[in-house]
């Protein structure tokens, strides 16, 4: 169907573009036959129409948006970003305002390629700005009456200006009224910038009247539709108050019309002006009118002149995803609706336009034509009875839209199609990069056959040819682009599935208590301190390495959260949570990848432990469809909240850690020698019970509130920077060897520094010191306090029957009491794991009391807690 | 002027941020912006960027003096300064931010913030022992510009004195206030305060509209007079307060001076012919910066001091003229306004007025019936033509008009042929296919109006051709009408319980029904009449029976009736008719023919009583013949 059409494309000079997003847009003006094209640059092209020639630029203050050409008085409005719509007189301008120095990037080239005239540069200035308003995204004029579109915060504002009077052009716009009505509910409030959304379309259509003189009056430019379409739709009072509508396809998918004369006479009710219509659920991008139903011509050619144009009598809405929908007047119920018809497309659509029953779209990569009336071929001309034809012509719509292919790329904006003197239809489209291009096809298949090859028309021909081969390379080298596009999506898409499958995969295997095989991405946990302008902070290190065969590309994040339990001090198991998301540019196979996040983000004066740490990879399923590394999905910065949760991606767990206290202790280096002798002491004098000191130190502070001191915060520090606290642990010697066993020293006697190696085998510190292993370790603990650990081996006599017990004891000694509690729970939280560890081997051991020793762990979470409380008390 | 204070604007804030703030530069800098504020307003580009920018200045202000009240309410913030800072260069500062604030919130109808800031003010000097507390005191203080003063002999130069602000707070906030005291329904109230209100700083135009309030105040409180009055002042101190020359004719239809009104809605139609040259000349004027008009926003549901919508005013002139059957000056305003509607470029047709205008077609056929007394009969042709070519594509073949339950529900029906409005209260389970049932029956009612403002059309076209004497075409329209009409059918509602004669006595209440019948019976009359004009009277009877059998009450049927029987000599038959009609006339005493429109209502007395009296006199001869034979 494709290959028996011909279409003839001229390349007319390009335009500049200008910065973001491919847009713009083209004008006609009748008369003398002048081309009006802007794509979102300061500029405003003018080209004649029949020649095809540059003729000037006018030049704006700022990016062009939007152009409307008044062809009664020949006056072009020209919407700026952020100032508002200038004027500029047709007429005037030209001979007014020339000669700005500005040289116009297209002018030069057009004079190498043609030896043309430069154009002339008009720059446009600021008193030519009628309407001041940096917020209006959208305008249309009706006669004399500009009405512009303005995004609130949670509704759209349609106003209603004057244009001045001709004569005192440069007076700013009268403004009439302001109608404003609410954003449609499923529409994201405030979350784009204007930039980004599609500006509102505007479709200005006009009742039908008797008077041809008026038809002429308007122009090509001016919209009608059959007048019982229009009273269906718009009410029959504004058919008869003769009033023009606008139509308004606004960027959340609502379609409504605003009548420009207005009469409330519907009685006691204030309804809105503004009516919403439909809903499209996407973004509009254009509004026009066909002609759906069938001429009642005899005469088997559909040939539409341009003496006796066609009434249209439908309404075509088209969605930027595909919806278009189509209105038109249809019988049921003994009444006459109007019909919303929906059809779907291949979508995103650029631009549209319509002439007669025929809709061109393009797409990004592709021009398409559809037909609404489905013309019957010629051997149902002949036996066609009056029934039939009856039937047909009341507009049946075809079930599905066939769209016809033209080969044409990369078209951002069309212009309203014209009819040739040969019967062709031909229109002017903007490309992406600027090309402004004249397309001339053939109304229908017939005519496109019956054109005769002549040797004076060689020459066109060649040329039209040419352009085809031009426009043909681009389509190849867009078309080229999308597969290349699609097949690195594709193997994007194997690659990360293949991730997927394997973190699944071993997670079931852990899941079932099976060994785990290597994992394919692995992330190790650390908490490390870092020394950064003279300041020391605690900081979770997470190492990601990618052990698997596929790397780890742009659409991967790497996702810490950071879970403290602040509130489970005080009632329940209330828990801080922050999110920080890393995005991976690449990570290969093999490669590594570090990230730090701050441990004490909440209040720097208190830290909570255990802080649980989780990593897991965030997949973006947004970033498949766009395929574009530009786009990230997050911000580059680290901080998002909760942002794992949201439902545009997939989230696999990697790895789970705690860190406690332990892991945390900052140790000193080399001070060892001298504590010792302090430690021992206090070692003597604090053997009591912890509950001891924890009620002494609770007297403590009940008379410090006596006497009405200063508000205690952070840790219990008791008054008297010399008394410590200290608890300590026993371990048996079984036990123990299952440490042992664990550094993987074997059977060697257990000393008392294994112990300690044991405990702060998590410690990123502990290497650099523990060259020379020592039992005690001094270190300080994230507030400040100074921590003491000591290990040795005791004797102990109540936990077996077979008498006395040869023990590990680990005494710990603190001067903040929180802090001992931390430690504390830190190190049964050890042990815990440990008998955990070696439960199955526990009946190898005659006559342990594994139930007491539980007992005693339980104690002392329940003496944690308490001091929780206790703080919670006082800090509140 | 203001141009440049516009562009200067973000020059010279952009200059001050750099700086820190200084005891000494502060009364400067607050000065500039509050005259940067005033600048502004008079602009009348008032946001929420403006009370922002008041806000940040005096924290601006405050942090000179080393004092940081953060994130407080304003009111809150001043009465800190006024405890904490004793500079008097700064508090005079800081006051003159005060008044301004209290401008911005007169502009979002804040009073009572006003009310607190001002008690504030006041108490801060004598600490409330000396002055009494009562507020109209507080008020008079503001007004005579006692509460705060203007400082003589600075070098700072304000652009508007502060007793000037002072005095148009006053002036709008008795506005305001005495507006709302109305809007509740308080109207002795709301007059006391509007007086006072007008002795403040007023301009003309909320001069104007304080006497508008007041006027329609009194007229609420039944004193027309007193209104009058007051309206009349209105119109003196501003001559182009036409809400106060409307309501004044609104006051003398209520007194029935019919002359009065229809002079008030001439100048008011006049007036508002030319009302965009008005417009543009007020723009220009005035010394003065702000005006109160600027601030005060009454609420846009209220439509007493919206301008007055000329349609309307047109209308309401020409249907007036019509009623009174000066049908020639009805005529005149209907084409006028037919013409305004299919005029081009259009003067501001769209302001909203809370009265109801009827449906734009219904203002066709009233502008038909006029042209039609005026035996402009071509021009009736040509309006009824156009009414019938807008509507005849909307009209389907068969139209079931089912009387809802909705409609039995409420005992009165709608008094005019209005789109009817979807109401939502109803007790129904099924809700969902209840509003869509809803949404046919109202369009299936907006169809019924299509059909018989079409069927009217055709009826005034047959009889502006039955005038024109012309026999063929007339009956063409007669018939079309009627077989427009024929097209409806109306039924009950299929499932309930409603017996049949309530169906009846429903259908025969509801207007659209009413106007259905009683326009078939008067095309059939049209017909009859054409017809027996061809002598074919066996038809013309015909339709004549048809006509009574579709509305009752029609006497000009039953006229016709009389005369076709005694011409084919079946006089006994006619001797029965007339006395049941006599009958029935003394029975209904009161004619129903009040619920009808405008547009069929003039159309319907055609006989005249002399007439009616030769046929009288006939019959009751012919009846005594036959008494004294028998």
């Amino acid at each position: 169907m494709a290959a028996c059409r011909t279409k003839a494309v001229r390349y007319l000079d390009p335009v500049k573009l200008g910065s973001g997003q491919a847009r713009g847009g083209v004008r006609l003006l009748g008369s003398p036959g002048r081309l009006y094209v802007w794509s979102r640059s300061e500029f405003v092209s003018v080209y004649q129409r029949d020649s095809g020639m540059l003729q000037s630029v006018f030049k704006l203050p700022s990016s062009v948006w939007h152009v409307e050409v008044d062809s009664r008085h020949e006056h072009l409005f020209v919407l700026c970003a952020g100032s508002g719509i200038y004027s500029i007189s047709l007429n005037h301008s030209l001979v007014e305002e020339t000669g700005a120095g500005e040289s116009f990037p297209a002018a030069s080239q057009s004079e190498c390629n043609r030896g043309n005239s430069m154009p002339r540069v008009c720059a446009v200035r600021a008193e030519r700005c009628i309407i001041r308003d940096p917020a209006i995204t959208s305008f249309i004029l009706s006669d004399d009456i500009v009405v512009t579109v303005v995004k609130e915060d949670q509704k759209w504002r349609v106003t209603f200006l004057r244009l001045p009077l001709p004569g005192c052009e440069l007076q700013p716009c009268r403004k009439i009224e302001d109608v404003d009505f609410p954003f449609h509910s499923n529409f994201p409030t405030c979350e784009k910038s204007p930039e980004t959304i599609s500006p509102p379309v505007l479709c200005c259509i006009y009742p039908r009247t008797v008077k041809d003189s008026e038809k002429q009056l308007r122009g090509d430019a001016h919209m009608s539709l059959e007048p019982s379409l229009f009273s269906l739709l718009f009410s029959v009072d504004a058919n008869m108050l003769n009033s023009p509508i606008i139509l308004c396809g606004l960027p959340d998918g609502q379609l409504c019309f605003v009548p420009i004369k207005y009469v409330n006479s519907e009685a006691k009710c204030h309804a809105s002006r503004v009516k919403v219509l439909h809903h499209l659920e996407q973004p509009v991008v254009f509004i026009g009118v066909v002609s759906i139903k069938e001429d009642g011509n005899d005469d088997s050619e559909h040939q539409p002149s341009v003496d006796k144009p066609l009434i249209p009598d439908g309404v075509v809405v088209i969605g930027k995803g595909g919806k278009i929908v189509i209105i038109k007047a249809s019988l049921q119920m003994e009444i006459w609706f109007p019909n919303f018809i929906e059809y779907h497309l291949r979508g995103p659509i650029t631009s549209a336009c319509c002439y007669a029953s025929t809709l061109y779209y393009s797409t990004c990569w592709d021009f398409f034509s559809i037909e609404f009336v489905q013309r019957k071929k010629s051997f149902g001309v002949t036996g066609r009875t009056a029934d039939q034809r009856n039937s047909q012509s009341d507009g049946t719509l075809p079930s599905i839209l066939t769209p016809i292919s033209l080969n044409i790329c990369g078209i951002v904006a069309v212009s309203t199609p014209s009819l040739t003197a040969n019967g062709d239809i031909s229109f002017v489209a903007l490309t992406e990069k600027g090309k402004v291009m004249m397309c001339t096809l053939p109304y229908s298949s017939n005519a496109a056959q019956s054109m005769n090859f002549k040797a004076a028309t060689a020459g066109q021909r060649i040329k039209d040819l040419l352009a085809g081969i031009g426009s043909v390379n681009d389509r190849i080298k867009s078309l080229k682009r999308v597969m290349q596009q699609k097949d690195k999506a594709l193997k994007g898409l194997n690659q990360d599935f293949n991730i997927c499958c394997g973190l699944l995969s071993n997670q079931e295997d852990q899941e079932k208590g099976m060994v785990p095989s290597e994992q394919p991405i692995s992330c190790y946990i650390t908490a490390k301190w870092n020394r950064l302008l003279l300041q020391d902070s605690l900081v979770v290190c997470c190492i990601l390495e990618n052990l698997s065969d596929w790397p780890l590309e742009h659409r991967w994040s790497l996702c810490v959260r950071v879970i403290i339990q602040t509130s489970a001090l005080t009632k329940s198991s209330d828990s801080t949570a922050f999110t920080y998301n890393f995005p991976i540019s690449e990570l290969t196979p093999g490669k590594k990848m570090e990230v730090a996040v701050p441990l004490n983000s909440a209040n720097d004066d208190f830290m909570a432990f255990p802080v649980s740490v989780h990593c897991f990879l965030h997949y973006n399923l947004n970033s498949i469809l766009t395929g574009n590394a530009n786009e990230r999905p997050f911000p580059h910065s680290s901080m998002i909240a909760a942002g794992c949760s949201d439902n545009n991606g997939i989230c696999l767990p990697v790895n789970t850690h705690v860190i406690d206290l332990l892991d945390c202790l900052h140790i000193r280096g080399g001070g060892a020698a001298e504590t010792v002798p302090a430690l021992n002491i206090n070692h003597k004098s604090g053997t009591s019970d912890p509950l001891a000191i924890f009620l002494q130190s609770l007297m403590c502070f009940e008379a410090d509130n006596f006497k009405g001191n200063e508000t205690f915060k952070g840790s219990f520090n008791v008054p008297g920077s010399e008394s410590t606290f200290s608890a300590s642990i026993k371990l048996s010697s079984e036990l123990a060897k299952v440490v042992l066993k664990d550094l993987g020293k074997g059977d060697a006697a257990v000393n008392g520094s294994d112990i300690l190696q044991w405990l702060f085998s998590g410690n990123p510190e502990v290497v650099p010191v523990g060259t020379q292993p020592l039992p005690m370790v001094h270190c300080t603990a994230p507030d400040g306090s100074s921590v003491q650990i000591l290990s040795k081996q005791v004797a102990v006599a109540d936990f077996s029957v077979d008498g006395s017990l040869s023990v590990m004891e680990i005494v710990m000694e603190c001067s903040s009491l929180t802090m001992l509690c931390f430690l504390h729970q830190a190190i049964t939280r050890r042990v815990q794991m440990l008998l955990e560890q070696s439960s199955p081997s526990s009946d190898s051991l005659p006559g342990f009391r594994v139930q007491s020793l539980r007992q005693l762990v339980h104690n002392a979470e329940f003496l944690s807690l308490l001091c929780g409380w206790k703080y919670a008390v006082y800090s509140s | 002027m203001f141009g440049d204070v516009e562009r200067r604007k973000p020059h010279f804030s952009g200059t001050v941020e750099g700086l820190p703030p200084t005891i000494p530069s502060i009364p400067l800098e607050l000065t500039i912006l509050y005259n940067t504020v005033v600048l502004s307003l008079s602009l009348s580009d008032v946001n929420q960027s403006v009370n922002s920018l008041l806000y940040e200045g005096l924290v601006r202000g405050l942090e000179a003096y080393d004092a940081h009240f953060d994130r407080l309410d304003i009111t809150k913030l001043w009465a800190m300064i006024f405890q904490n800072i004793n500079d008097p260069n700064f508090i005079q500062a800081v006051d003159q931010l005060i008044y301004l604030q209290c401008v911005l919130w007169l502009v979002c109808n804040q009073l009572e913030k006003i009310d607190n800031v001002l008690h504030l003010l006041r108490d801060r000097g004598s600490s409330g022992s000396a002055l009494n507390t009562h507020r109209g005191d507080l008020w008079q203080c503001v007004k005579s510009g006692d509460l705060l003063k203007d400082r003589n002999g600075s070098d700072l130069v304000l652009v508007l004195s502060l007793t000037s602000l002072g005095e148009l707070i006053y002036t709008c906030a008795m506005f305001l206030r005495g507006f709302c005291k109305m809007e509740e329904g308080n109207y002795l109230e709301a007059v006391d305060i509007l007086e006072q209100a007008a002795e403040g700083l007023c301009s003309k135009r909320i001069l104007a509209e304080i006497y508008t309030l007041i006027g329609h105040c009194s007229t609420q409180m039944d004193r027309p007079q007193t209104a009058l009055q007051y309206f009349r002042w209105a119109l003196q101190a501003d001559i182009q307060c036409l809400s106060a020359l409307y309501h004044a004719a609104m006051v003398y239809r209520r007194l029935e001076m019919v002359d009065a009104e229809l002079e008030a809605l001439n100048h008011l139609s006049v007036a508002l012919e030319s009302w965009d040259q008005y417009k543009v000349g007020n723009d220009v004027d005035s010394q003065v910066l702000i005006r109160p008009e600027q601030l005060v926003q009454i609420p846009a549901t209220c439509h007493l001091l919206t301008s007055v919508n000329w349609v309307h005013v047109k209308h309401s002139l020409a249907g007036r003229f019509l009623q009174m059957g000066r049908v020639e000056a009805a005529a005149e305003h209907y084409l006028d306004l037919l013409a305004s509607f299919l005029e081009e470029s259009q003067r501001e047709i769209f302001v909203v007025a809370d009265h109801t205008i009827p449906r734009i077609p219904e203002i066709y056929l009233e502008a038909a019936v006029a042209l039609l007394h005026c035996q402009r009969f071509n021009d009736v042709i040509t309006v009824s033509e156009e009414i019938a070519s807008k509507m005849t594509c909307l009209i389907s073949e068969k139209l079931t008009f089912e009387i809802t339950v909705n409609e039995w529900l409420s005992s009165d029906c709608s008094k005019s042929t209005e789109a009817p409005e979807i109401d939502t209260s109803h007790q129904t389970c099924h809700l969902n296919s209840f509003s869509e049932s809803q949404t046919l029956w109202a369009k299936k009612k907006e169809t019924l109006n299509y059909i018989l403002w079409a069927a009217t059309a055709f009826l005034y076209q047959g009889q502006a051709f039955a005038l024109l004497k012309n026999n063929k075409e007339s009956i063409t329209n007669f018939t079309r009408c009627v077989n427009l009409l024929l097209k409806v059918q109306v039924v009950g509602p299929p499932d309930l319980g409603v017996p049949d004669d309530q169906i009846e006595t429903l259908k025969k209440n509801m207007i659209e029904v009413k106007i259905l019948q009683k326009l078939k019976s008067l095309a059939f009359v049209g017909r009859g009449i054409q017809l027996a004009e061809r002598g074919q009277n066996r038809e013309a009877l015909q339709n004549f029976q048809l006509s009574l059998q579709a509305y009752h009450d029609n006497f000009e049927a039953v006229y016709h009736l009389v005369e076709i029987l005694w011409k084919l000599e079946r006089k006994q038959e006619a001797v029965t008719y007339w006395l049941k009609q006599a009958e029935a006339e003394k029975r209904h005493k009161v004619n129903a023919s009040e619920d009808f429109p405008i547009f069929l209502i003039s159309c319907l007395k055609e006989i005249s009583t002399s007439e009616e009296e030769a046929v009288s006199k006939k019959l009751d001869g012919y009846r005594s013949s036959f008494a004294t034979r028998t």
